[in-house]
């Protein structure tokens, strides 16, 4: 007969138990460090432009912990800033199955809805964005995009209350700012390049910006302070040296043609 | 299980959450995003598509409302009444607007009418499509407003060229056929036509089976060239003198039409040509004008021939009903002479 305090006697199994929790905890406790330190750097690689590792490392990111909503975020960020602005609508598709009303990643496939030209559903997107709980810059630089997308008056009013935000910071005016490259709004791109630079005069990337929109805008030479600044921040910044060096090789009349007219194309 | 979205408590094993119908099951989701293709082919056929898919949407033509392609709708009943530029306006109650555009289009197209024939007519032309375009325009300002500089334009410029090509030119086609303009640059003087003079003659949609006596007709001249004189091709401007049947004679120095003399207003514009003596009968389908006001080149050594003369005359005088292109009914140039010329 098991006898009947059986069942009180388990002090091993409870130990055992508690084991198991701790150490399931402390590799929750790893994992979630790991996928913190991951976020960080594809930040950080998001924050310098450079997009593909931004891109993997959010995806390593997502291995370690799943229910990362910035790192969904800044997956569609970086495919529509890649020009892969399909993928990106499909990808937020699969975020939002996770995530639902997720103002963010709303936000982030209203973008991609505005690349598309997709008005319809870019507004959509960005007023459910909007509505949901919760408040950020990046929901109204969605807004703002998605009314420049249309030529609307008052995208200007929304990248204004995105960068009044109390969460707003100088990367959300370098955003704002390749908005601005991208609608070809090069002097718009260079008010807010300006303002970045105000609140984080020493990140090396704003004067690598700074320098896209000069140069899109003919003013070559200040567009060469603007690398040489740049790599003078950060010296191993190749992106910075290869636009300086495609300046120095456009001194001819058709180059510098080339580079005016063909602005579109970022070094 | 906990939904991540919402922190709802779900039944184990549920794919999704019963409250915010979030995914469940995190462990089996891929969490590479896919890439594109080198071209971005996706992007761009969807870049085009879904404009494209937009604008095909909004044309709905319904029984009141006729929307194209554009975002507000514009009354089909204005867009029709608009085909007299202004009363669209009038229909849509912007008086103001319709009456200006009304009378600045009225006025334009009377000077365009009195401006025939002369340099200034291809400029009020213009001008009325213009003003015509401004009017069909202006409907369509509350839908414009959504695009940009360059579309607004080339909707006007369009709205310019449609109205050129498919309403004006067929108006201004048809008119020719039943009057055509007839500037008069060299004429032999008369006390009815001058050089000079714009006339307005019956087109082929308005001109007669038969011609009468003393008609003031335009005739179309063939190139002809023989020993003694020269006729380019081009167009003649008299009186028929004779008709089918009738027997001329003209000696010396007057003509005789079945034996009398034409009455007023019924012999050539101009003096008889200097002719000792001729003689005929108007055969059936033939007129006969003499052509008093006709410039023609006699070549040298034959200006006093009366051989060469009779030739000529007979040879440009005789005109088949065919050749006749129709009677001058109206002078709309020098304007102290616009009026009837009958």
């Amino acid at each position: 007969m098991p006898g009947r305090f059986a069942n009180l006697e388990f002090d091993h199994r409870q130990r055992h138990a508690e084991q198991r929790e701790l150490e399931s905890r402390s590799q929750q406790c790893t994992r979630e460090e790991a996928a913190a330190s991951l976020l960080a750097q594809a930040n950080d690689a998001y924050h310098w432009g450079r997009f593909e590792s931004a891109l993997r490392l959010y995806t390593r990111a997502l291995k370690e912990e799943r229910t990362l909503i910035p790192a969904w975020v800044g997956q569609v960020q970086i495919l529509v800033q890649l020009d892969e602005c399909h993928e990106a609508r499909v990808w937020s598709d699969k975020g939002l199955e996770l995530f639902r009303n997720n103002g963010e990643l709303l936000a982030a496939k209203a973008q991609a809805c505005a690349r598309l030209n997709d008005a319809k559903s870019a507004s959509a997107c960005s007023d459910a964005a909007l509505a949901a709980p919760g408040a950020s810059p990046w929901r109204w630089i969605a807004r703002g995009e998605m009314l420049l997308a249309r030529r609307q008056k008052f995208a200007a009013e929304c990248f204004q209350k995105a960068v009044a935000e109390p969460a707003a910071d100088w990367f959300d005016h370098v955003v704002i700012a390749r908005i601005h490259m991208h609608y070809m709004r090069v002097t718009n791109a260079l008010h807010y390049l300006r303002q970045a630079l105000e609140l984080e005069p020493t990140h090396g990337y704003i004067w690598f910006e700074m320098g896209n929109c000069q140069r899109g805008l003919g003013l070559l030479p200040a567009a060469a302070q603007s690398y040489q600044r740049c790599l003078e921040l950060r010296a191993d910044y190749v992106e910075a040296e290869r636009a300086l060096e495609s300046l120095s090789d456009g001194s001819s009349l058709f180059a510098r043609l080339r580079l005016i007219f063909g602005r579109r194309r970022r070094p | 299980m906990q939904c991540v979205n919402c922190s709802f408590e779900n039944l184990p094993g549920a794919p999704s959450c019963a409250r915010c119908g979030s995914m469940l099951q995190l462990s089996e989701m891929c969490v590479e995003p896919p890439r594109a293709s080198k071209g971005r082919v996706a992007t761009r056929v969807r870049q085009v598509w879904y404009p494209l898919r937009d604008g095909l949407g909004r044309v709905r033509v319904s029984r009141r409302k006729l929307t194209l392609l554009l975002p507000e709708p514009v009354s089909r009943s204005a867009l029709v009444w608009s085909i007299i530029p202004g009363l669209g306006q009038l229909k849509t109650s912007r008086r103001g607007l319709g009456w200006c555009l009304l009378c600045t289009w009225l006025i334009l197209l009377l000077l365009t009418l009195v401006s025939l024939g002369t340099g200034w007519h291809f400029f009020f032309r213009n001008l009325v499509v213009m003003t015509h375009a401004v009017a069909i325009v202006s409907l369509f300002a509350a839908s414009l407003s959504y695009y940009g500089l360059i579309v607004r334009a080339l909707f006007g410029l369009l709205v310019f060229v449609g109205l050129s090509l498919l309403l004006y030119r067929p108006v201004g086609w048809a008119c020719s056929r039943a009057y055509v303009l007839l500037p008069v640059p060299r004429i032999g003087a008369n006390d009815v036509v001058s050089p000079g003079d714009v006339l307005l003659y019956q087109g082929p949609w308005a001109r007669p089976e038969s011609f009468r006596r003393g008609d003031l007709v335009t005739y179309r001249i063939d190139h002809q060239q023989t020993s003694g004189y020269y006729i380019r091709a081009g167009f003649g401007l008299d009186r028929v003198v004779a008709v089918a049947g009738d027997h001329v004679q003209l000696a010396e120095g007057r003509l005789y039409v079945n034996g009398a003399c034409p009455l007023e207003g019924e012999g050539p514009l101009a003096a008889l040509p200097p002719l000792d003596e001729l003689e005929l009968d108007v055969g059936p389908g033939d007129c006969l004008i003499l052509p008093t006001c006709l410039d023609v080149t006699l070549f040298a050594g034959h200006a006093g021939n009366q051989r060469v003369h009779q030739q000529l005359i007979r040879s440009v005088s005789v005109v088949a009903e065919d050749d006749i292109l129709g009677f001058v009914v109206f002078r709309l140039r020098p304007l102290k002479r616009f009026g009837s010329v009958r």
